[in-house]
């Protein structure tokens, strides 16, 4: 009997590991390394509404001089979050450039050989929301998401090397503004999940996602007198979690 | 008797341990020779001379003119390893290469020797000078060279084999290899530059002719000459730029607007020979607006700043905030 007993325990201990192996059995939430944060990479254009100031009445040197076509803008945006439960929430730093090349105009309005440009440096701080519990928790790839926060773009003006001075006025400066955007992202862990548990044991990388957005900004220092930075844009990119 | 024999025929450790062990000396009392043997053949490096050229403007090349042709040049070395058999020498080829002895032709430099057994100079200066080079061989001079001339500048000894020997011969033990060159001849003219007129500036565009390392863009102030009062001519120098030849368009600023300059192109090669200048060409600088006066003059009311004080304070305040919260969760974590 005691012969048996033994043998009993021997053959339980010995199946351990296979069932420990039956990923079936486990959550992959318990490989994952915790969550703190999400780095995000996009890019789209950016058309400033800088003809829709007041004091322009009607006037359109921007679409005059750029012919009414987009900067391409690049963004970086760092995220902490501070909470993870139905769906994560928190905070947001953003930067990017953007940077568009006209030729200047002659006394007749013809092109001069000279170049003008517009550049701009959006600086951005959001707090933003993202359900990802469906897609956690039920498998659903899709993640909306919405920010609203409040945004700062140094811009400047250049004339052949050098900034533009008109009227003694040189052309740079910055203004003050709020954006809100919405978004949805698509985690790409579905696609390759063993890979995705690789770059998480890795490197860190909980989660990866392409994601579409749009951004709905009013940057005039709200509603003073001068250049509209405002602007409605897509934005595309990718988001890592980690 | 005959082991003393075996060994004066022989004439190194190594060599004297195998005939030892042929002789069938005890196997112990081989092994230690063969030891000891091994143990001085470690201590020996093989020697290597590391050249540099002080600024490393021209890499490995150093390139004079006819004006520079008896200025001195200098290239710092730097040895590693032992000298056992022979004194480091070094020299100036007038051959492609560095191989043997130097002969007729070639420059030693003998103020830069290192004596055999040296073990405490381990670097220094060399100072060459082109006209010095050309003097060692008859009938060849600063003035006379009327084509490029060049010299490799090597570093010979005689180095040990692998059982110890000394080579008969010597070897260059210099790396990299320096090049010195007298180029005595001009580029030649660029052909005529484009000009395009700017703002207060000229744009010129330049053809960069074979030989030149660098171009040279002068702008002119024009003349009115000759009986007839209708001949321009170049007059005094308003502003010159040079540049390397990896940028060929250059932007000559400080102009006036409306006012007709000349322009003339220079090719300079890496001894400095500055070519003949390029034809005369002419421009004339054009005032433009960029979009910032096209929309002052529209009627906007942008006068520039960094926006309002009191939202920078704002932000500041929650971007410090932000930062001590993120600092504070890191602590806890």
């Amino acid at each position: 009997m005691s012969r048996a007993w033994a043998v009993s325990v021997a053959m339980m201990v010995a199946a351990l590991p296979a069932w420990a192996q039956d990923v079936g059995m486990v959550s992959t939430a318990q490989f994952e390394s915790p969550r703190s944060g999400g780095i995000i990479v996009r890019l789209g254009g950016y058309k400033p509404l800088l003809d829709d100031e007041k004091a322009l009445n009607g006037k359109t040197p921007f679409k005059d001089t750029f012919d009414d076509s987009s900067l391409l803008l690049v963004e970086l945006e760092l995220q902490r979050y501070f909470y993870q439960g139905i769906g994560t929430a928190g905070v947001g730093v953003s930067a990017g450039y953007g940077e568009k090349y006209a030729a200047a105009k002659l006394e007749g309005g013809a092109d001069a050989a000279e170049q003008t440009a517009l550049k701009v440096v959006p600086l951005g701080l959001n707090l933003f929301y993202k359900f990802d519990y469906a897609a956690f928790e039920w498998g659903i790839p899709l993640v909306p998401y919405g920010k609203v926060g409040l945004v700062y773009s140094p811009w400047w003006v250049t004339k052949g090397n050098d900034d533009e001075v008109v009227d003694g006025i040189n052309a740079s400066g910055g203004k003050w503004g709020w954006s809100a955007t919405g978004g949805v992202s698509f985690l790409l862990d579905v696609l390759q999940p063993r890979f995705a548990r690789d770059f998480d044991s890795g490197l860190g990388i909980n989660h990866s996602y392409l994601f579409a957005e749009y951004t709905y900004a009013d940057v005039d220092n709200f509603g003073k007198p001068g250049f509209v930075l405002s602007s409605r844009r897509w934005m595309f990119g990718l988001a890592l979690d980690y | 008797m005959a082991r003393e024999g075996q060994k004066s025929a022989c004439g190194n450790d190594l060599c004297v341990a195998s005939r030892l062990l042929a002789c069938g000396l005890p196997m112990r009392l081989t092994f230690a020779v063969l030891l000891l043997s091994a143990s001085t053949a470690l201590g020996q490096t093989a020697p290597v001379v590391n050249f540099t050229v002080p600024g490393a403007a021209q890499g490995t090349e150093i390139v004079v003119s006819k004006a520079t042709c008896a200025d001195t040049r200098t290239v710092t070395w730097t040895r590693t390893g032992t000298l056992p058999c022979s004194a480091l020498v070094f020299w100036l080829s007038s051959d492609s290469n560095c191989s043997g002895d130097p002969g007729d032709g070639d420059l030693v430099l003998d103020a830069e020797e290192v004596p055999q057994g040296n073990t405490t100079t381990l670097s220094g200066t060399i100072e060459l000078k082109m006209s010095d080079a050309l003097a060692a061989t008859p009938n060849l001079s600063c003035d006379t060279q009327a084509a490029n001339k060049s010299y490799k500048l090597c570093a010979s000894t005689e180095k040990q084999d692998s059982l110890l020997a000394c080579d008969d011969t010597v070897s260059n033990i210099g790396t990299p290899t320096i090049t010195f060159t007298l180029d005595p001849v001009a580029p030649l003219a660029p052909a005529l530059p484009t000009v395009t007129g700017l703002d207060s500036a000229l744009s010129v565009s330049v053809t960069v002719p074979g030989d030149t390392s660098q171009m040279k863009v002068q702008v002119v102030e024009l003349v009115q000459g000759g009986d007839d009062g209708g001949t321009v001519t170049a007059g005094e120098e308003k502003v010159s730029k040079t540049q390397t030849t990896d940028n060929t368009v250059f932007r000559m600023e400080g102009l006036e607007n409306g006012k007709l300059y000349g322009v003339f192109a220079y090719a300079i090669d890496k001894a400095g020979n500055q070519s003949l200048a390029s034809p005369l060409a002419t421009g004339e600088p054009i005032p433009s607006d960029g979009f910032f006066a096209a929309y002052r003059e529209a009627g906007g009311q942008e006068t520039g700043g960094c926006g309002a004080g009191g939202g920078g304070l704002a932000l500041g305040a929650v971007v410090a905030a932000l930062g001590f919260w993120m600092m504070s969760r890191r602590k806890l974590s």
